[in-house]
Parts: structure tokens; sequence; C-alpha cells
């Protein structure tokens, strides 16, 4: 059995959520975890529906952004037949792909996991579900040529360390992976251009991966043989290559890449330590994997002793959410709610996330406490 | 203030960083309990704020810092990292620094839920401002204001250096009003600058051509 302080922490941060106006016509509000540089989360009741409004969209940030520069290019170089160097007008040329799914960063849940370690303490609010437009990034590989020997797409933005002896946030993305035909360059978020905050004019888009390869400002693609060198790609973003018992110290050399997120749903509705009215309750949020479409959202009420199917609303894929809804009359009393995704493929959300010491890809069962009223 | 006080001044500032010291916890009123590890001598809670503020902040908003909850270990291995990094922090301060904070925020500490901010306040951050009185600035006068004023502590290139931060392809610098408040009333160890608006808009002027 799941041990109550489990659920107690789980829910802790999403309390906040109880003083936030309802969305809608209400400002939309984040919750501040940086002020500089800014790294913002989004309100958990804002996960009950496909789409997250821009406004409240999560934003992550190792150094800052640059300044805002319509005029920025970017250009692919390395190992191709001729190096490509295009601006904003020059991507509206290409043919121009729409496809919604998720950006979650690697580090979402962090803030969950027990023993603790250092970051950005995320709970829930570092994901967010968008229509994202631009261009494939295979069409601009295909026009640049890409030569032998290349294995990976080298991908750096144009935001600078506060100091030369900071390292630049570099990634890099294997040359499959690149050729993805739902691998992005995007220009536009929801139908809009997008902000700087988050990348204008362009960044990386990689449906069902970490947000950490969705490098935001993109200004320079290098096709190299090797994966990317730094800090940002050879130390952090790896999770060990197998699990390990919460606590360990896990030697470099037994640290892969994080790349696809795993199976997870989160509940938005009825808030954590909410009050509702006696009569028909509704349970909402939604689940996602990075691997495969969703195939079931389950729901309990008795703390994983029995669970019961929620309906889903959206479109099934790979690396998108579909929004899950449960309803039911309660009587007055208080309630626990339990909910768990299956992908496509099979995996099923885990009660408890594997630990690891970078906090990545927390993804254990979430529990919402809320009192039905008399 | 002449050009030559301004680069007397930037030296000053740090020197007086280097020099910074905090001073040991004479009475072990750190606040630890009664058997908990603590490295001598250690520091007390405005010691500990003093250091975090001078080394910390010139590069990120301490609200990162407080919403950790680490082992001692832990925390010397964040520090040992930014230091890594170009954090000014004294090797020396660095233990007792690690100490303090795994009192006040170890594993066990309870994390209050992170403030709420409107998503306008979130833009406004970042927005671009009008120039102003700014504008119409002289780059190749800037880039001498630079030079004598400014490259000490930001570096001659302007991407910052062992103390100033990077100044090149900023936000900060389409938002010429604070800019200049930055430039004349300091900011953290940042001393002021008594300059003109049209050295402010030159300096600006020539910011804004470095290439990044």
């Amino acid at each position: 059995m799941w041990r109550r302080r489990d659920f107690v922490r789980a829910g802790a941060i999403s309390l906040a959520a109880l003083a936030l106006p309802r969305p809608g016509l209400a400002e939309e509000t984040l919750l501040q975890l940086g002020e500089h540089p800014q790294n913002l989360a989004t309100p958990i009741d804002r996960f009950d529906r496909l789409l997250t409004p821009n406004r409240s969209f999560f934003v992550r940030s190792h150094l800052g952004p640059p300044g805002l520069d319509p005029d920025r290019r970017l250009r692919v170089g390395g190992l191709v037949k001729s190096p490509v160097e295009l601006s904003l007008p020059d991507l509206s040329r290409f043919e121009q792909i729409s496809l919604t799914c998720v950006l979650q960063c690697a580090g979402n849940g962090r803030g969950l996991q027990r023993p603790t370690v250092p970051g950005v303490q995320w709970a829930h609010g570092a994901m967010g579900q968008a229509e994202w437009r631009g261009i494939r990034l295979a069409d601009l590989l295909q026009k640049a040529g890409v030569s032998s020997g290349a294995a990976h797409v080298r991908l750096e933005g144009a935001d600078l360390p506060p100091k030369p002896s900071v390292p630049r946030f570099i990634r890099s993305l294997p040359l499959d992976r690149a050729l993805d035909r739902e691998t992005l360059i995007a220009t536009h978020m929801n139908g809009e251009p997008l902000t700087l905050a988050h990348g204008a004019p362009f960044r990386l888009v990689v449906p069902g991966w970490a947000g950490n390869h969705w490098v935001k400002w993109v200004t320079r693609l290098t096709v190299q043989e090797k994966e990317a060198e730094g800090f940002y790609y050879q130390t952090a973003y790896r999770i060990p290559k197998s699990p390990v018992a919460p606590g360990t110290a896990v030697p470099p050399d037994q640290l892969i890449p994080v790349t696809t997120f795993p199976v997870k749903s989160v509940i938005a509705l009825p808030a954590d330590g909410a009050t509702t009215r006696s009569g028909r309750q509704e349970i909402a949020g939604v689940a996602f994997s990075g691997e495969a479409a969703i195939a079931s959202v389950a729901v309990s009420l008795d703390d994983g002793v029995t669970w019961t199917s929620a309906a889903l609303e959206g479109e099934p894929g790979r690396g998108r959410w579909q929004v899950f809804r449960h309803a039911f009359d309660a009587r007055p009393g208080r309630l626990r709610v339990i909910s768990r995704a299956t992908d496509a493929r099979g995996n099923v959300q885990p009660r408890e996330a594997v630990w690891n010491p970078g906090g990545y890809f927390w993804n254990g069962w979430m529990a919402v406490d809320f009192t039905v009223a008399g | 203030m002449r050009r030559s006080d301004l680069v007397v001044a930037s030296i000053a500032a740090v020197a007086t960083l280097t020099l910074v010291s905090a001073s040991p916890d004479p009475a072990g009123a750190s606040g630890a309990p009664a058997g908990a590890p603590v490295a001598a001598p250690s520091l007390d809670a405005a010691a500990a704020k003093t250091l975090i503020a001078e080394n910390c902040a010139t590069c990120h908003a301490r609200d990162i810092v407080d919403q950790q909850r680490l082992t001692q270990a832990q925390w010397a291995s964040v520090l040992k990292k930014m230091k890594g990094w170009g954090a000014t922090i004294e090797a020396e301060k660095l233990e007792p620094l690690a100490a303090h904070l795994a009192t006040a925020r170890g594993p066990a500490a309870p994390l209050p839920p992170p403030p709420t901010i409107t998503a306008a306040a979130a833009e406004e951050a970042l927005r671009p401002l009008a120039d102003g009185p700014f504008g119409g600035g002289d780059a190749p006068s800037g880039k001498r204001i630079f030079a004598d004023s400014c490259s000490v502590c930001h570096g001659d290139d302007a991407h910052g250096g062992e103390i100033g931060t990077n100044l090149v392809d900023r936000p900060l610098l389409r938002r010429a009003p604070e800019f200049a408040k930055i430039t004349r009333t300091g900011k953290g160890d940042m001393p002021s600058f008594e300059l003109k608006d049209g050295e402010i808009g030159s300096l600006l002027a020539w910011l804004r051509k470095v290439e990044p």
C-alpha cells in the first residue's frame, strides 16, 4: 500500500492551485520557481484540456533568452553537401507542418522525488500541450544534403551564458530522430508566433522526447559524427542504465541520456484539498506517453484496490496527451482519487516512479484528496 | 565622476568582492539542532545571506537556492559545481556555506509552495521598451565608454568576465530605461556610474552591435 505521506507530498504543491481563479475569463497565471532566469510552472488546474494556453504554458530556462531578434538566422552546417542559412521568411517557403503534442521538461516532478535531488523543484507544472507549427527538420537536412559519416545533429541556441566560464546549453539529436517526419523547427505555438520565452523566432519540436531536446532560439545545426560535447549533454540529462536504489550515487559510465518520457497521468480537477458539492463529481486530467499513444486511463477511489476506466477525449498519438474524465455520484465525506495510465505498448504508469540522481521522468501515481460537502 | 575615477571605483568594487568575509559563528547561533553534524567554522544566517547575494545572485535569482532541500554533501557538490562555473565565492567559504545550507535547507525542511505570478508580469520582464532619451547613440563613443568603465568587470568583448555578466545579445539591450537604471544605481556588487543619457545611448548602440 502506498503510504499516506507519499500522497500528501504528491499533492502538497497543488494546494497552491486552490487560490487561483478558475480558468477562462480570469487572468492567466504561472507558478514562479525562478524569477531570472525564468522558470515558470503551469498551474495544475490547466491540465483539464487538450491545449495548454500559451500565456500559462510553463517556461524552462537554463541561461535566459537572447535578445528578441526576428532577423535571427538558422544555419545548417557540418557534414552536409551545401551549408544552408535561413531567415524566418525563408522557412515559410518550406512545407508547413502542424502537430499537437506534449512538451515536458525531463525534470517535471523532481520536487516529488525522495530522497531529494538538486535542480528546479518542479511538481507537475513543467508540461503542456500545444499545436506546434513549422517545418520538418528532415526537409531542411534534405536541402543541405547529409553527407556520409553523419550520425548526430548538434543543436545550438542563441542563448549565451552569464559568464564565459558557464557552459553553453548545447544538445544533439541522433540523426534518425532528426529525420523523423514529426521532428520540427517550429515558428508557431497554438496559432501564434513563438514568444521570446518560448524560443522565438524558432525552436525544435521533438514529439515524445523530453524538453531538453526542444532547443529554443535555435541558431546553428551541425551535422556531425559524434553526439554533443559539454555539460548539458555529457553530464546533465542522464539517467541510470538500469534502476538503482533511491539515494544511490551512480558512476558516470552507468548513465545514459534521457530521451523518451514514460507513460504518465496527472489529475487536474478536483484540486487537492478542495471541497465539492455532493452529487455528481467529475475527475479530469491528462495522460500521455512518449513512446506510444494512450490506450486507457483507470481511476481508483479506494487506494488502488478497484479501478474504473475513464473516458478519453482527443486524438491518440505518440507524445500526445488525451484528456480523461470520470463522473460518479458521491456521498458526503472525504475521498481520494488516483489515476493510472496505460499506453498502446502496454507500459503502465507505476505506483512509484523510478528514483534517479537527476530527478528525471517522475511518473508515479498522483493522488488527490478532496471533501464532498454534506 | 571622471572616467578615471570610474575605473578606480570598479577596481575597488572588485577588491571588495574578493575581500568579502563572513564572520564565523561565535556562539553556535546557527540554529543547528544538538548533535547535528556542522562543519567548523559555521556561518550565521546573515553571513550566509550575504554570501549568496554577492556570489550567486549575479547569475540567478536566489529563489532557485531557496527551493533546494539537500544534505550537506549535496550542497557541497552544488557549490563546487558553481565555483567551477565562475562563482566568485572563496574556496574556504564553500564548506561552511554548505553546512549552513544543509541546516537551514536540509531534506526535512518544509518547502512552501512557489509564488503565483500573472502571465502579464512574466511577459513584462522580457518585453522590449522604447529607447526614449537613450536612442540615437554613437557606437564608437559607446565602445570607448565601455572600455573605460565596464570592461574591467564585463570583459573586453562584453561577454562577461570573472565578476560581471555577459551583456551581448540580451533582452536588456532592448530595455533602455532598465539598462540606464542599472547603470546609474548599480546592481548587486556593481557600482553606480554617473552617465548622461547620450552616453548610455552610445553604450547601448555599441553593445547591440557586438557579435554574439
